[in-house]
């Protein structure tokens, strides 16, 4: 009965949803490794994804990564 | 430089991505299709989502669940 329980539980939990900001389209992949390395820092990173250059941040994280972003290209001015 | 999509990520097995997929053929609601298990999609179908999904598992446990339960020792 046990494992019966388990396995309901198991099924129920099927899905997880959290709230999040995807990054995608970046310039060049120097640009993705730069920002998502900031993100790993933070760690807000909810999923990554080298090949196809996007992550998924934390609602909480998108304002600082965000932040890093435009000082970046304010940088670059 | 970067385009920024404010949404919700799923986290399922592929069976239920699988199940996404078709819900997703009638409303089109999800945003990006990211891996076998992840799904980025609108947070405004997060609720419906789920609730089709715990249908189907409804349909799926209810004999389970139907049973009387076990004598007591």
């Amino acid at each position: 009965v046990i494992d019966q329980i388990r396995l309901w539980e198991m099924e129920r939990n099927r899905l997880q949803a959290s709230e999040g900001h995807l990054y995608e389209q970046f310039r060049c992949q120097a640009d993705y490794d730069n920002v998502l390395r900031y993100a790993q820092t933070l760690g807000v990173v909810l999923w990554s994804n080298a090949r196809k250059c996007m992550f998924v941040v934390t609602e909480v994280g998108h304002q600082q990564v965000r932040a890093f972003i435009q000082k970046r290209i304010a940088q670059r001015k | 430089m970067v385009k920024v999509i404010k949404g919700v990520l799923l986290q399922c097995d592929p069976t239920v991505k699988q199940v996404i997929l078709n819900l997703d053929e009638r409303d089109h609601f999800i945003i990006e299709d990211l891996d076998e298990t992840h799904v980025f999609v609108e947070a405004s179908c997060v609720e419906k989502v789920k609730k089709s999904l715990e249908d189907l598992l409804e349909e799926n446990t209810y004999k389970f669940e139907s049973q009387p339960p076990n004598n007591k020792d």
